[in-house]
């Protein structure tokens, strides 16, 4: 029996946690995802922000194991995620834009689900899951079945499950939608607190004011290519027209480019 | 860094995942016993219902053949292997098909794959409900036969319990080859599973069609057509098919042979155990890459031009306003890229025309007016029973489908109840061409007497108006908001409600034409230059009038409904 421990037990922050090296993905006659080279430390928020259908979710899938790229390669926490993707998973939490619950569980039973197949001792869980919940204020429908559910509260209870394992590498798709501004205050800290603890948080969102308050660095995707890559201020630096980051996304989206020196590097294979 | 857990062997996942699932089926019974007593107890009425019937139905049978003298047939497992043959290829298909959209869908299988699970213990759990939920028909049957074949022999104790080992070592075969099969779509054909399933049950329709039209070349008396038609398909009888393990172990316990019952017993369970084995490990091995290479499927190609569904719609529809003609569209594109709809309406009526095509090589005459009218009838029965199956499965849920959009067409300057009326439309004109047309065939192909023909269409077209009718206005008048999930829609009380109206009203059509024919058949078995006597024709109005009230009734029940609902 082998231990998925030890590879992240030396972890430190800026620590690789989450590497994409030149990965492509094609469904069908679209290319999803081309080419895209990516690198996410730990100790960091990384914002991942695009337009409708520029391949944000199939990078995510592909970092949490879900998806197979078509070219390259895939490593997180220190582990290929094709080779040895359930080692990884240890780690990883994944919260989907539409978060799946059973519906005939109650939202208490399927946290302890996910905490049992993380393999979270029980009191440890309930220590946790009982700060979860205070904190996103889920003690009134906590004991309902999912199935009567709102989606922010769906939203809450996928987010709950995912952190039980106290996760190292947080995989999160638009996790605002639907939930209310103290809620979205809450998680905004939970990304900041997993950071500082040395973990990784990989977001995606439309929102690009919480991408400007939370976020270490960004990135935009357009048409499957990274066109813009570095913390708020590079990115601001970099672009043509130095404004917010909403005129730099118009910007970059509609055919501009604006990646640090470090990052065309990696991405042209040029020292 | 906090540590997780170490990799655990699969059995503590497999420990997990059904604890799981068995709070899952506590929390449904609990919820049902709590909230829907009543509808809870209807289900297992009909259910236990629906067992005795069948028990009898089988008795039945099973009495004719022994009083045709085929007892040799019975002991020659000749009836146990056709059965165990069909159910083996019907078990397969629904495998596969509950198989691919649980381990290769998007919602549990996406969760379960985030998640450090073993892939074998998902695998093993997937395969077993699988298997569970695409057997239960078969248990159903497999009891009630078990009981009626002890009815018409002889039999000892020891057959009760080897029947129901032979049942339960054969279900787990062709259900892991359904699992094999609903793998590698998702890994060879993931583009294009629906493509796959139509070509394979195609190419199956015509080797049946194929088949059945060369056994039945002979109009012989039927105990000899009988001999014949199991002389010329004894090709099945295989002794590497597993249902011939199956008949074989089941005739030798009828035949008290123990021995060489539990021979092919454990022939059957040997094979059944390494299937299931190498199904798991196979399957588990390459779950990841299949699931990847499945959600390619997802993605559809643009669909630039849909003028098939809009010349459909100028043809079928177009007297209707600007307005409604739109909706109507809308409702015809959705159709027509449902490939789940109108599939299973394709196969059910296109077995329908294949049969009525073989009416005349049936090993019957005819020619003789009475079996002509009987074989009318029972057509007529048949297509208004698929029809109230359909309505109630496809047509029912459709308003609660749109309460998603309601708002949308809140905003269009439509009345509500204009909606129910397009749907009322769409419903009654697919339940036409479908019903009317396999109608029209096999009265042109029985060359029926008018009298015969009329009343098989009026009849046709009035079980048409009132199922729509029914289908709509329930659907109107218990909608379930928020649902998308159609199956979902038509399994709640209002659908099971609609259902049951819907038999209801087919077995008072029916029961109405049944009297109607039996006058023909004593004053005029031709029906040439028979007329109907005022009895006869307040019963055919009644009959067409039974269907307008019905329809009408439910129509304006949902419509008071549906104009109150708030959204």
């Amino acid at each position: 029996m082998t231990t998925a421990s030890a590879p992240l037990a030396a972890a430190e922050r800026h620590d690789p946690m989450l590497v994409l090296q030149d990965v492509s993905k094609r469904f069908g006659q679209k290319q999803a995802v081309e080419r895209l080279s990516l690198t996410l430390y730990a100790g960091e928020v990384f914002a991942f922000l695009g337009p409708n259908g520029a391949g944000k979710t199939t990078t995510m899938k592909m970092s949490t194991g879900l998806l197979r790229s078509d070219t390259g390669s895939v490593w997180a926490c220190g582990h290929s995620m094709h080779v040895h993707g359930r080692d990884a998973k240890q780690y990883i939490a994944y919260v989907p834009d539409q978060p799946f619950l059973y519906d005939k569980l109650t939202g208490r039973e399927f946290i302890n689900f996910a905490r049992d197949m993380y393999g979270v001792p029980p009191e440890t869980g309930r220590q946790r899951l009982d700060t979860l919940a205070e904190r996103l204020d889920m003690g009134s429908f906590l004991d309902q079945l999912t199935e009567s559910y709102s989606h922010g509260m769906k939203q809450k209870v996928a987010l709950a499950a995912a952190m039980i394992h106290n996760p190292r590498l947080v995989v999160v798709d638009e996790p605002i939608v639907g939930l209310d501004p103290r809620t979205i205050r809450v998680i905004k800290d939970i990304f900041r607190e997993i950071a500082a603890d040395g973990g990784t948080v990989f977001m995606s969102t439309h929102t690009l004011d919480i991408a400007e308050a939370v976020a270490d660095r960004i990135g935009i995707l357009n048409d499957g290519r990274l066109v813009a890559l570095g913390t708020l201020d590079e990115l601001k630096n970099q672009a043509t027209n130095s404004g917010r980051l909403e005129d730099i996304f118009l910007s970059v989206t509609s055919g501009g480019s604006v990646l640090n020196s470090a990052e065309k590097s990696v991405r042209d294979g040029t020292p | 860094m906090n540590a997780s857990r170490a990799i655990e062997p699969a059995q503590s996942d497999l420990a997990l995942l059904v604890r799981c699932r068995g709070v899952q089926l506590r929390n449904l019974i609990d919820q049902q016993l709590r909230d829907a007593p009543l509808r809870t107890l209807s289900v297992i009425g009909l259910l236990i219902l629906i067992w005795v019937a069948l028990y009898f139905l089988l008795n039945h049978v099973l009495g004719h053949v022994r009083t045709w003298g085929l007892v040799g047939v019975v002991a020659d497992q000749h009836v146990f292997v056709h059965l165990f043959l069909v159910l083996a290829i019907m078990l397969l298909f629904s495998n596969a098909i509950l198989t691919f959209s649980s381990l290769f869908g998007r919602d549990e299988a996406q969760y379960l794959l985030s998640m450090p699970v073993h892939a074998r213990a998902v695998v093993a759990v997937k395969c077993t409900e699988g298997m569970l939920l695409s057997s239960w028909s078969f248990l159903l049957l497999g009891v009630p036969l078990m009981l009626a074949v002890a009815a018409n022999t002889t039999v000892e104790w020891y057959y009760y319990p080897l029947f129901l080992a032979h049942f339960l070592s054969f279900i787990a075969i062709p259900a892991c080859v359904g699992v094999l099969a609903a793998w590698a779509v998702a890994m060879w054909a993931p583009r294009r599973p629906l493509a796959v399933a139509i070509a394979l049950c195609t190419l199956l329709l015509i080797g049946a069609v194929y088949w059945v039209t060369g056994i039945s070349q002979n109009a012989l008396e039927s105990e000899e057509w009988i001999r014949q038609v199991f002389r010329q398909i004894g090709v099945v009888k295989q002794p590497l098919l597993p249902s011939t393990w199956t008949a074989k172990g089941i005739g030798a316990a009828i035949g008290r042979r123990v021995d060489e019952s539990l021979f092919y017993l454990l022939v059957a369970i040997g094979n059944a155990t390494f299937l299931c084995w190498a199904t798991v490990n196979l399957v588990a091995r390459c779950w990841p890459e299949a699931y990847s290479r499945a959600q390619q499927g997802r993605y559809h190609p643009v669909i630039r031009r849909p003028w098939f569904t809009t010349s459909i719609c100028w043809l079928l529809f177009f007297y209707l306003p600007a307005t409604l003609w739109q909706l109507m569209l809308k409702d015809i594109k959705a159709f027509a890229r449902d490939a789940r709809q109108w599939s299973q309406m394709l196969i059910m009526f296109g077995l329908l025309v294949i049969y009525v095509l073989n009416l005349k090589r049936l090993p019957v005459d005819t020619n003789n007016p009475t079996t002509k009218g009987l074989i009318a009838f029972l057509n007529l029965t048949t297509v208004s029973l698929i029809l109230g199956t359909f309505t109630s499965r496809f047509v029912y849920p459709l308003l609660s489908l749109e309460s998603q959009q309601l708002w949308l067409l809140e905003m269009l300057p439509i009345r509500r109840t204009t909606l129910l009326l397009v749907k009322f439309l769409f419903a009654l004109t697919i339940s036409v061409l479908s019903a009317g047309g396999v109608s029209l065939l096999a009265a042109h192909v029985l060359d029926l007497p008018p009298v015969w023909a009329r009343l098989n269409m009026a009849v046709c077209l009035a079980v048409c108006i009132g199922l729509s009718g029914l289908a709509i206005g329930l659907g109107g008048r218990f909608p379930v908001l928020g649902e998308r999930n159609p199956a979902r829609i038509a399994a709640g009380v209002g659908g099971t409600f609609n259902l049951i109206a819907s038999m209801l009203f087919v077995s008072i059509e029916m029961g109405g034409v049944a009297y109607l024919g039996t006058r023909i058949f004593e004053q005029d078995p031709g029906g040439v230059f028979f007329e109907f006597t005022p009895a006869m024709d307040r019963v055919y109005f009644g009959l067409l009038a039974l269907a307008l009230v019905a329809a009408g009734g439910a129509m304006t029940i949902g419509a008071r409904h549906l104009a109150r609902l708030e959204v």
